[in-house]
C-alpha cells in the first residue's frame, strides 16, 4: 500500500508533463479524466488486495467528495452575467467610455494604463471574457488596425501587458475566482477569510507585475525574438498621416447592462443587503438584464466559456482521485523529505512549491490549484505543522498569485495565446515575460502585502499582525527596482540574434528567482539568515526549472511542433 | 489600503508609460494619473 500514492502521483505528473511538452495532443481536461480513471483503477487494485472489496466500494464517495461546487457555480453565474453584458452591447458602451477618457486630461497614456489594469479592476471569473471583448479594440491602435496611433513595439507592449493583467484577474475575482479555493481553506482559522483575504495581495502584486511585464516585453522579448511578431510598422509616408478614428456607438441597452453589471458586482462583493451567496446576486443581475435590456436566455448562456468550467471540474476530479488513493500523501512525503535536505529546509521547499504552477503551466490555473492547495494546507497546523496560521496565509498569498497567473504562459491553450494571436506572435513569445513577473515580482510581493497589511485587516484582534504601509512601499520599490535593473542590464548585454541572449535571460531568471525565494523566506520567517539563504536556494532551483522552459527560439520550435516527426 | 493601492497604481503607471516609449514629463505624469485612478478603483473593489 505504501507505493500506491507514489505510483498514482507518478501517473498524474507523467501525464501532465507529456501534455505540456506536446507528446500527448489531447485537451488537458481529457488527460485529467484519464489520469483520474487510471488512478482509481490502480487504487482499486491495491485497496482490494490490502483491505478487500469494502475499501474499493468506498472509493467513489472519497473522490467525489473532493469536488467543491461553490467556485464552479460562482464561475458559471459570473460567465452567465458577462454573456448578458456582451449580448446587450455592454462592451461597446465600455469602449465609448474609454474613448471619452482618451480625450480627457489623462490623455492616451493614462487611458492605456487604465485599460491595461481594467481586467483586475473588474475582476471577472475568467480573464478570457474581457480579453475576448477588448483585444480587438487594442489591435485597432496599431497601423494594421486602422488608427495608427501606436508603433509595432508599443502595440506589443500594450497587448502583452493587457493580456497579462487579464490572465491574472481571475485570481482576485470574488465571483468564482481561483483565490476562493484557497480562501475556503484559510477559513478554518480566519473567520472572515471568505470575504476575500487573498484578493488585495493578488490585486496589488498583479498591478506591479503587469508593469514589469510591459518592460520585459520592451527590453527583452522583442530583442530575444526579433523576427517572431508579424505585425507591421506603418510605412514612413503613412506614419505622419492621421487616420480617421472609427465611430463607436453603443445602444442604450449596453449602458443599462453595464450599470446592472457594476451594481451586481458591487453587491456580490460588499453584500450591502446582508449575507447572500454571490451566485444568487449574479443570477438576479442576469434576470434584471433579461427584463431591462431585452436580451434572451440564449444570449446569457452564450457567455459561458466551457474551458475554465471543465478545467476546474476535471481538476477537482483528478485531485479527488489522488486524495482517495494517497497521491497527496505521497506528494506531502516527497516535499517533507525536501525539508530534510540541509540547504533547502522548509523555506527552500516552500520557495519551490510556491512556483510550482508557473513551472507546470496548464490551460487553466484551477486544475492544479484544486489539486495542490490541499497539500499546501497540510503544511500548516492541520498536519505537518511546518507553519502557523499566519505563515500559512502568507505562503498561500504567494502561491495563489503565482498559480492564478499560470494560464497566461501556458502553451496548452492558455489565455496568453489570445494575446499572442492578436499581436501576430509565435507561440511562446510572451512566456519569458509572464513567467518572470509571476516568479520574481508577484509571488514575493503578495507575501509581503499579506504580512504587513492584510493579516491585520482579517485578524485585527491579534497584535502580532502589524500594519506597516511604509514597509510594503519599500519592498515594492526594492523588488520592482532590482528587477527593472536586471532587465535594463540584460537588454544592454544582448547582441543581435546571438545564442548568448538566451543564457543571459536564464541568468536573469536565476537571480530574480533567488531574490524572490529569499524575500518569501523573510516574509514567512522574518530575519533568520539560514532560512533566507535556504529560501534563496529554493528560489534558484525553481527559477532554473522555469527559466530553462522558456523557448530559446520560436519559429524553429513551432515548425518542429507542427511538422510532428520529432515528437 | 487606499494609500497602498494609489501608490502601486502610480508606480505601475509610470513604468507602463516608460515601457510604451512615452517618456516626456507630460506623458509620464499622465501615466501616473491613469495609474492613480486604476489603483483607487481597484482599492474601492476590495474588502477593507
Amino acid at each position: 500500500m505504501e507505493y500506491l500514492g507514489y505510483i498514482n502521483l507518478g501517473i498524474f505528473l507523467a501525464l501532465m508533463l507529456s501534455t505540456l511538452f506536446g507528446y500527448i495532443r489531447t485537451p488537458v481536461q481529457t488527460v485529467l479524466v484519464i489520469s483520474t480513471i487510471l488512478c482509481l483503477i490502480v487504487g482499486a487494485i491495491f485497496k482490494y488486495a490490502a483491505y478487500g472489496i469494502d475499501a474499493v466500494l468506498l472509493m467513489p464517495n472519497e473522490f467525489l467528495g473532493g469536488i467543491i461546487l461553490h467556485p464552479i457555480t460562482a464561475l458559471l453565474t459570473g460567465l452567465f452575467l458577462a454573456g448578458g453584458l456582451k449580448a446587450s452591447g455592454g462592451f461597446d458602451a465600455l469602449k465609448v467610455l474609454l474613448r471619452f477618457l482618451r480625450r480627457s486630461p489623462i490623455g492616451l497614456v493614462g487611458t492605456l494604463v487604465i485599460l491595461i489594469n481594467l481586467p483586475v479592476i473588474s475582476s471577472l471569473p475568467c480573464g478570457r471574457i474581457l480579453a475576448a471583448a477588448l483585444l480587438p479594440l487594442l489591435f485597432t491602435f496599431g497601423f494594421e488596425g486602422g488608427l495608427g496611433i501606436l508603433t509595432k513595439s508599443q502595440l506589443i507592449v500594450l497587448i502583452g501587458a493587457f493580456t497579462r493583467n487579464a490572465m491574472g484577474s481571475c485570481g482576485p475575482s470574488p465571483i468564482g475566482g481561483v483565490g476562493q479555493i484557497a480562501e475556503g481553506f484559510l477559513g478554518s482559522f480566519f473567520a472572515t477569510a471568505s470575504d476575500g483575504i487573498l484578493r488585495a495581495p493578488q490585486a496589488f502584486s498583479l498591478m506591479l507585475g503587469t508593469a514589469v511585464v510591459a518592460l520585459f516585453l520592451k527590453l527583452i522579448s522583442q530583442k530575444i525574438y526579433p523576427n517572431d511578431v508579424s505585425l507591421r510598422e506603418a510605412p514612413d509616408a503613412m506614419a505622419a498621416q492621421k487616420f480617421a478614428e472609427p465611430e463607436i456607438k453603443a445602444p442604450i441597452e449596453g449602458y443599462l447592462a453595464l450599470v446592472i453589471f457594476v451594481i451586481s458586482l458591487l453587491t456580490a462583493i460588499f453584500q450591502p443587503l446582508g449575507k447572500m451567496p454571490v451566485q444568487s446576486v449574479l443570477v438576479a443581475g442576469a434576470l434584471l438584464m433579461v427584463i431591462v435590456c431585452r436580451i434572451r436566455l440564449n444570449d446569457l448562456l452564450e457567455g459561458i466559456i466551457l474551458l475554465p468550467v471543465t478545467a476546474m471540474a476535471a481538476g477537482f476530479l483528478a485531485a479527488g482521485a489522488l486524495a482517495a488513493t494517497d497521491g497527496f500523501k505521497a506528494l506531502g512525503q516527497i516535499l517533507n523529505s525536501l525539508v530534510g535536505v540541509q540547504f533547502l529546509g522548509v523555506a527552500g521547499m516552500l520557495a519551490i512549491f510556491v512556483q510550482f504552477q508557473t513551472i507546470l503551466p496548464l490551460s487553466c490555473a484551477r486544475i492544479l490549484t484544486a489539486a495542490l492547495v490541499p497539500v499546501l494546507y497540510l503544511f500548516g497546523p492541520a498536519q505537518f505543522d511546518f507553519l502557523n496560521w499566519s505563515q500559512l496565509a502568507i505562503v498561500m498569498a504567494a502561491y495563489i498569485i503565482n498559480a492564478t497567473t499560470s494560464c497566461g504562459p501556458s502553451p496548452l491553450g492558455g489565455g496568453g495565446m489570445m494575446g499572442e494571436g492578436t499581436m501576430r506572435a509565435e507561440t511562446g513569445f510572451i512566456k519569458g515575460a509572464y513567467t518572470f513577473a509571476s516568479m520574481a515580482i508577484m509571488a514575493p510581493m503578495a507575501a509581503i502585502f499579506m504580512k504587513f497589511l492584510n493579516l491585520s485587516i482579517f485578524q485585527p484582534s491579534d497584535p502580532r499582525f502589524l500594519q506597516d504601509i511604509k514597509m510594503i512601499a519599500a519592498f515594492a520599490i526594492l523588488i520592482a527596482g532590482v528587477n527593472i535593473l536586471l532587465l535594463v542590464a540584460g537588454s544592454k548585454l544582448f547582441n543581435k540574434e546571438s545564442p548568448n541572449n538566451y543564457y543571459i535571460q536564464v541568468f536573469g531568471f536565476l537571480l530574480g528567482g533567488s531574490i524572490s525565494g529569499a524575500i518569501l523566506a523573510f516574509a514567512v520567517f522574518e530575519i533568520d539568515a539560514v532560512k533566507i539563504a535556504q529560501g534563496a536556494v529554493g528560489g534558484f532551483i525553481a527559477a532554473a526549472l522555469i527559466g530553462f522552459m522558456v523557448p530559446r527560439s520560436l519559429s524553429k520550435r513551432m515548425t518542429s511542433t507542427l511538422s510532428g516527426p520529432e515528437l | 489600503m487606499w494609500i497602498v493601492f494609489a501608490f502601486v497604481g502610480i508606480l505601475s503607471g509610470v513604468i507602463i508609460a516608460w515601457a510604451l516609449d512615452m517618456n516626456s514629463p507630460k506623458e509620464i505624469f499622465q501615466g501616473a494619473l491613469g495609474g492613480l485612478i486604476a489603483g483607487i478603483l481597484m482599492s474601492a473593489m476590495l474588502p477593507h
